[in-house]
């Protein structure tokens, strides 16, 4: 019901908008400069590159408006701007291909950005007065669309609003994408065009400013949404999206399938033989909440937790003896240390902020290798606000270094305000060289803009300005991040949990939010980050409330509404075992103790405290394990490859682990028959019994010589090749 | 003892000697005072020891026992006195025909309890724990393997004890390369809870110290492992377990020398107290051991104590206090006077204490700082340094000359560089007149100590030829000549050390052993001595031994020592003479020194000469061998533009080859006597002028002549670096003093390549008392034009 109102809506709030009045005579920077925005003049590829094209340099999508005035008028005069013949202007005549030009015809003579220029030109090329409005903000009207079946089109209006409070329609001069054509279209012009059942967004960008407005594409035909009682607000969050869609989410998992997810997700190992026969003898109606609590408690938890943060702040020692505070005693410590907080379960507000307030040795107070593991090398102030802003808030601030965030709202002015908390981070060599103090040292300028020097005061990001003179200013940022009232800090910490259980984040990837990349569902990303907070940051209680959420113990079997869901969470997903969460698996199933170079024996692959770094495990680096040489979640893969299957079958880590268990062998010696043996591999290879099937097909390989152990290593190495080990489900 | 030996021996089998050094490592660790030990010795050329050279009083050796391959080691016995000082010994090893590194052996108070675990896990947990009484020294290994190996002691502990910890692992550099032992320790109750834990300490860098007060009585387990698993090789500890009290600091951290000050002890888990200390009469380091295992170090000054929070000083003074609070800064008012050279010098890590120091002065009513200083340098320190890499924890401590503008009031401010405060946050400032200073070193330029460059061992009848390094200590005024005088030298040694020039940094000194004199080996002192007797000057010999290397040369232990070792050894079958070069080395050529070695009649073996020390701007070639079937060689030595004009002594070494050629290690050296080496000008230089020459023609190189002095007689000339293509065309031309200019006559090929040449010069060649000297001068430009017919 709400939705057709807002459609009914729509033409109305445009038809309040006053119509196009381009302000007279022809303005720089209001009329010319979306030009060559609108036209892709200025864009990353043609002269908006650093170094511009064919001898021409704009400012990377106009952000530097004074330079390029100078370039189009002052750097070749007559050349670019020929006032005398405004026709011969090599700007028009390159632009409307008359001339050759690497970058083609990019709109014709006559055109309406034809028009502008020439105008422009022919009135003498003149200069905006100091006072011209700017841009303040855009709008996108409608901002949500819902169309049922395909192929319904619907026009969309881009208004800009000005500094002096006047208003214009853009739609010319904006330019359009879509985050899934399949399902919503764009033209230039603003018309956005259904495709298949689903829900996008549509943007429009105009000056510094991206918008988005939601599609949704519902199927045609009479839907029923069936009786589904919520479990909690996950379940009623997630629930009433997938109704507005008309998606039907699929059923529960077995106690099985989600005993072995539970593990895997929560502690990083798959159930053993006892604890899959303890939790199916289970008669209790709630032992599913009360696995989920006895795994919360397993240190396993903390270990995994440890390495999901480990690679996020590229906790890795450097090969050269840690000159830059980097030594493996340094990654050591701070691994144990967040292994520490994660056992204790330490509020994540509290966690985070110990580590960007910190000051001291980096062996003493280990927290503080936040700034020698960031940098890797030597310290270098933007590297690291660029890695803080996506580790603590999932914003990648990077583009705006060299010029306002094209996808996003970040502007130079907030990328070096948000530089400048780290401008004062002082390193030096204490007691030994792989021991370094981290300090701040508060008479230190702050950092300086790109384009003119000026400097820019630490400034939160899409904030304040800190009163931080002669004080450190990380103490302001830690307030500033960790605040009940950050909605990006909670949220994305929010999600990078949620995430951890789907294998997907709500934003998706969960470190890249922006304007241009929304949520698939923004009342629930919304929803768990308040409670995270309200929680005083407890990271359990949220993993207790979307564990127990039915979404969460959904099948990953789709029915036909929800075949083609994959972000919205209507049935679980099927995901590929991280490469430490596999190798311990089957050091686990074969009861064959970890070995890795510069480890002690029978440490796991999730407690190697630089992961894949100096473990040179040819496993874990195959099936991906992140080489933490960014703090993206990206760097963690979990796509399948033929190395991988090739390494199964062939390569020396199964082979060898099958070769020294003593599993099968003690079951033999235990007496124990065929049939039994063969139900304990199935049991510990993919947490389930066999089949009747597949228990007479495993028998007739052993029947042969049923006391050889090598008949039940085919069976297990079976087991661990088949899709059903190397995927969580 | 049986089984350390086997462990020993199997664990040398597994890692070769590393042959530069002549001692790999030393077991055991250490030993007790008033006891005898049995200590093995493993490493390279190790045959026939005849002598342990202690640095220090208190140990003696005797009853060497070479193994199997007498190369490998030997054992011998320790017998360390009951007045023994406690803690580093370095020792070094004479044989029959060398003289080996410095290793350290440890000497403590407690009695030594070995651990004897041969495998890992015999006693890694609370159940298996190994119990030791109180008050002893446990000498125990990380087991190498792949097992992380814990050890863990149970002692038994009344209520209201005091039980503490100091580890020594780190500081043992049972290794001189690797070995990384960067142990942990932790104290559990007997439920397995932890009641303390250290890793790294303040005092002692990588090595632990932990203390608690037992609450009730019952047994207490001491667990030590490394803190993070690196694969263990002689990881090997001292593990000092008692009721001693380990205070962290000593307040104020010294006083007047000759008196007998009162202190605070901090840091004792049993609570603070109060105690007086009597300092002897020599300004500078004191150690302060109570009953503990190691030092606290005090200083000893002739001038007063300044105690905070008095806040004002008379100049000489030492300012002594405690950044109790994170951020504090301390001041101090003083009056100095315009010109006057103060060195202040801050004590506070060298000390023990957790602080950071930076110091600064203002003017009294100014803001500006006009001195600011936060670390130092090793040779600020008056120390060696390797390759700039060394470092060490005094280097915190900062040191800096303070001369002022103008007569006036100054404060001068100490605070902690990161904010850091805390009760045990001691530091003493100690401000005194700048006196001159210049230290003698004898570190290789590779920053070890090797024999072939930084030994001094001298056969019997022979001569070796030592590079000795001096270095200007911080504020250091003289800047003229000096002269080395050594001290301590034994009967039948002699040093010919040449006059030291200005500003030289590194001058060749020999040493002479008499055909009677005793072989033995000594600690000696080189020290630089003003030519200008009315100068003061402090001087002192500084070497440094670095153990526990790692890669990027950042070695976790070293030994400074203040006393040079010289081994007297047995006569070397042969002896070298550097016939006297009768030409100079002119700048921008070369010379060939002429070796002579003389063999005795039961050695028939090749011999490697080469000089070592050559003066800056002159390279040498690396070695030449003499045949066992010749006497004779010659050596080259070439002179870039801008060698130094001027006179050295220069030495030709000579060594047996087999054992380790860059050591030195396993071979016999000697030097020859000095011979007298000149660094001259050139006597002409040559201006070419920029030619042309088309391909396929005939032209002419012109080339102006400049005399630097009158060439005696006549000098041939060729051009070289001649483009691909283009020959210089005979008769080469022959010049006198007469001449003004040189034309060369040159051919182009028909297919020499068209183009500008640069980098054309001029090789002269002339006769000087009767040997051919060839320089080299000029550089010219050539185009080579395309023949014109071409065009």
């Amino acid at each position: 019901m709400r939705l057709s109102l807002i459609l009914a809506a729509a033409p109305l709030i445009a038809a309040t908008i006053p119509p196009p009045q381009p302000p007279k005579p022809v303005s720089f920077r209001l009329d010319v400069m979306p030009v060559f925005f609108r036209a892709g003049c200025n864009s990353g590829g043609c002269h908006g590159a650093a170094s511009g094209k064919d001898g021409f340099h704009l400012g990377l999508f106009g952000y530097d408006p004074a330079g390029d005035y100078y370039r189009l008028t002052k750097q070749m005069v007559g050349r670019r701007i020929d006032l005398a013949a405004p026709e011969q202007s090599l700007l028009l005549l390159k632009a409307t291909g008359a001339v050759p030009h690497s970058g083609g015809r990019r709109f014709k003579p006559g055109s309406e950005y034809y028009s502008t220029l020439l105008r422009w030109i022919q009135a003498g090329a003149p200069d905006d007065a100091a006072n011209v409005p700017t841009v303040s903000g855009i709008s996108l009207v409608p901002d949500k669309v819902v169309f049922s079946g395909k192929d319904k089109r619907r026009p969309l209006q881009v208004i800009a609003r000005y500094s002096d409070g006047t208003t214009r329609v853009v739609n010319n001069l904006a330019l359009y994408l879509t985050n899934n054509q399949g399902t919503a279209d764009i033209d230039d012009q603003g018309v956005v065009t259904g495709g298949k059942r689903g829900d996008t967004f549509v943007f429009a960008r105009f000056a510094k400013y991206t918008v988005g407005a939601e599609v949704i594409v519902l199927p045609n035909g009479k839907f029923k949404w069936p009786k589904l009682k919520a479990d909690n607000y996950v379940d009623e969050l997630v629930y009433a999206k997938l109704q507005k869609l008309r998606i039907v989410p699929s059923g529960p998992a077995t106690d099985e399938q989600f005993l072995r997810r539970a593990c895997l997700d929560l502690i990083g190992l798959p159930p053993t033989g006892e604890e899959y026969k303890s939790f199916m003898a289970d008669r209790a109606p709630n032992k599913r909440a009360k696995l989920i609590d006895a795994l919360l408690e397993r240190d396993e938890y903390a270990d995994l937790w440890a390495t999901n943060w480990a690679e996020w702040l590229k906790i890795r020692s450097d090969s050269n003896n840690g000159a830059f505070g980097t030594d493996r005693k340094a990654a050591y410590a701070y691994y144990q240390w967040i292994r520490e907080q994660m056992k204790r379960n330490t509020p994540l507000d509290q966690f985070v902020r110990a580590q960007v307030a910190g000051t001291g040795s980096n062996l003493r107070n280990p927290p503080v290798n936040l700034y020698t593991m960031l940098p890797q090398g030597p310290f270098d102030p933007k590297g690291v606000a660029q890695d803080f802003s996506q580790v603590f808030t999932g914003v990648r601030v990077q583009c705006a270094q060299c010029h306002n965030h094209p996808f996003d709202r970040w502007t130079q002015e907030d990328y070096y305000g948000f530089v400048s908390f780290f401008t004062g981070v002082k390193r030096k060599v204490a007691s030994e060289a792989r021991e370094m103090y981290v300090y701040d040292d508060p008479n230190a300028p702050p950092a300086k803009h790109l384009l003119d020097g000026h400097p820019v005061p630490a400034r939160f990001l899409g904030g304040d300005a800190p009163d931080v003179q002669g004080k450190d200013p990380r103490a302001a940022l830690a307030d500033w991040l960790t605040s009940k009232d950050n909605a990006l800090f909670r949220q994305n910490l929010a999600d990078r949990i949620w995430t951890q259980f789907f294998g997907r984040g709500i934003v998706d990837p969960v470190d890249d939010v922006r304007i241009s990349n929304p949520p698939s569902n923004r009342e629930l990303l919304e929803e768990l980050g308040r409670r995270l907070a309200d929680y005083g940051y407890d990271a359990r209680r949220l993993v207790r409330d979307i564990c127990n959420s039915q979404v969460y113990q959904a099948s990953v079997a789709a029915n036909d509404s929800n075949r083609d869901d994959d972000s919205q969470f209507s049935h679980q997903r099927l995901r590929r075992l991280r490469a430490d969460v596999m190798l311990d698996a089957l050091s686990q199933i074969t009861e064959t103790p970890g070995e890795f170079s510069e480890s002690p024996r029978g440490v796991r692959a999730m407690q190697l405290y630089e992961g894949l770094y100096r473990s040179d495990n040819y496993f874990l680096k195959t099936f991906g394990a992140s080489a933490r040489d960014s703090v993206s979640t990206s760097e963690t893969r979990i796509e399948p490859t033929l190395a991988q299957a090739l390494h199964m079958v062939n390569g020396n880590t199964l082979e060898g682990k099958l070769a020294r268990s003593q599993v099968v062998p003690a079951m033999l010696k235990a007496g124990k028959k065929p049939s039994e043996i063969i139900d304990d591999l199935f049991v510990r290879a993919l947490g389930r019994k066999p089949s009747e099937a597949e228990a007479k097909k495993m028998l007739s390989l052993v029947s042969a010589s049923p006391g050889d152990k090598s008949g039940y290593d085919d069976v297990l190495w079976a087991l661990v090749n088949s899709t059903e080990f190397e995927f969580n489900h | 003892m049986r089984k350390l030996v086997l462990l020993g021996v199997a664990a040398a089998g597994v890692v070769c000697a590393d042959p530069r050094y002549m001692i790999d490592y030393v077991l055991p660790r250490g030993g007790s005072q008033g006891t005898s030990v049995d200590v093995e010795f493993h490493g390279f050329a190790l045959e026939n020891p005849r002598q342990v050279l202690f640095y220090g009083p208190g140990i003696t050796a005797s009853d060497f026992r070479p193994y199997a391959r007498p190369g490998d080691g030997f054992k011998v016995r320790f017998q360390i006195a009951k007045d023994c000082p406690v803690g580093e010994h370095v020792l070094r090893v004479r044989t029959a025909t060398g003289l080996t590194d410095a290793v350290t052996f440890w000497v403590s108070r407690f009695p030594t309890i070995y651990e004897f675990e041969d495998k890992a896990g015999q006693n890694d947990t609370i159940d298996r724990a190994k119990p030791v009484p109180l008050n002893v020294t446990v000498e125990g290994q990380i087991l190498p393997g792949p097992d992380a190996d814990i050890d863990v002691y149970r002692v038994e502990v009344k209520e209201g004890q005091r039980v503490s910890v100091e580890v020594e692992s780190a500081r043992l550099g049972t290794l001189h390369y690797g070995g990384e032992n960067d142990l942990a320790v932790r104290i559990l109750d007997a439920n397995g809870k932890e009641l303390g834990r250290n890793d790294d300490s303040a005092l002692f860098v990588q090595d632990p110290v932990l203390g608690m007060v037992a609450r009730k009585t019952g047994s207490y387990f001491i667990e030590i492992k490394q803190q993070i698993f690196i694969p263990p090789r002689q990881a090997w500890y001292r593990a000092h377990i008692g009721t001693f009290s380990r205070p962290t600091a000593i307040f104020p951290a010294g006083g007047r020398s000759g008196t007998t000050i009162s202190v605070r002890l901090l840091g004792d888990p049993a609570g603070e107290r109060t105690e007086q200390i009597a300092l002897p009469g020599k300004a500078g380091k004191f150690e302060y051991f109570g009953d503990a295992p190691s030092p606290n170090v005090l200083r000893m000054s002739p001038y007063p104590n300044v105690v905070w929070p008095a806040d004002s000083a008379t100049l000489p003074a030492a300012l002594n206090g405690i950044l109790a609070r994170p951020g504090e800064v301390h001041q101090y008012r003083f009056h100095a006077k315009k010109d006057e050279e103060w060195k202040v010098q801050v004590f506070a890590r060298a000390l023990g204490a957790p602080v950071d120091p930076k110091v600064w002065i203002r003017a009294a009513g100014q803001d500006r700082h006009i001195l600011e200083a936060d670390d130092a340098r090793l040779q600020d320190l008056g120390l060696p340094s390797a390759r700039a890499t060394w470092y060490i924890k005094d280097q915190q401590d900062p040191v800096a000359i303070f001369k002022p503008g103008a007569d006036g009031e100054y404060i001068l401010g100490i605070e902690d560089a990161t904010g850091a405060g805390g009760p045990d946050h001691v530091y003493r400032v100690e401000i005194e007149p700048v006196h001159n200073a210049v230290y003698t070193h004898i570190t290789a330029p590779d920053g070890y100590q090797m024999p072939r460059l930084a030994g001094l061992i001298i056969p019997k009848g022979n001569r070796w030829t030592l590079d000795v390094q001096l270095a200007q200590g911080l504020g250091n005024n003289y800047k003229g000549e000096l002269e080395l005088e050594a001290r301590g030298l034994p009967k039948g040694v002699t040093m010919i050390a040449p006059r030291v020039p200005k500003g030289a940094a590194r001058v060749p000194v020999q040493f002479v052993a008499a055909p009677d004199a005793e072989e033995q080996a000594a600690l000696i002192e080189i020290l630089a001595r003003p030519v200008d007797k009315g100068v003061k000057l402090e001087s002192a010999s500084r070497q440094g031994f670095a153990f526990t290397n790692r890669g990027g040369e950042l070695p976790w232990h070293f030994v400074f020592v203040d006393q040079y070792a010289l081994a007297v050894v047995q006569p070397a079958p042969f002896r070298v003479r550097l016939s006297q070069p009768q030409a100079p080395l002119l700048q921008g050529s070369e010379l060939l020194l002429k070796a002579t070695v003389e063999r005795t009649e039961d050695f028939t073996g090749a011999i490697e000469i080469q000089t070592d020390w050559v003066p800056p701007g002159v390279s040498k070639e690396s070695t030449v061998t003499i045949p066992a079937d010749k006497t004779e060689a010659t050596f080259r030595l070439q002179a870039n533009d801008k060698a130094a004009p001027g006179t050295y002594k220069i030495a030709m070494n000579a060594s047996t080859t087999g054992g380790d050629g860059y050591s030195g290690i396993g071979r016999v050296r000697v030097s020859s006597e000095f011979a007298e080496l000149r660094v001259s000008q050139p006597y002409l230089s040559i201006e070419l002028l920029r030619s042309s020459v088309e391909q396929g023609k005939r032209g002419e190189i012109t080339g102006t002549l400049r005399f630097n002095r009158p060439l005696p007689g006549k000098a041939t000339i060729r051009l070289e670096q001649l483009p691909r293509g283009v020959k210089m065309l005979e008769p080469v031309p022959v010049i006198t003093a007469a001449d003004k200019e040189v034309v060369f006559h040159v051919e182009a090929d028909p297919d020499a390549l068209a183009g500008l040449y640069r980098g054309i010069t001029c090789e002269v060649e002339l006769k000087e008392e009767g040997q051919t000297v060839h320089s080299h001068t000029g550089s010219g430009i050539l185009r080579v034009d395309a023949a014109r017919s071409s065009l």
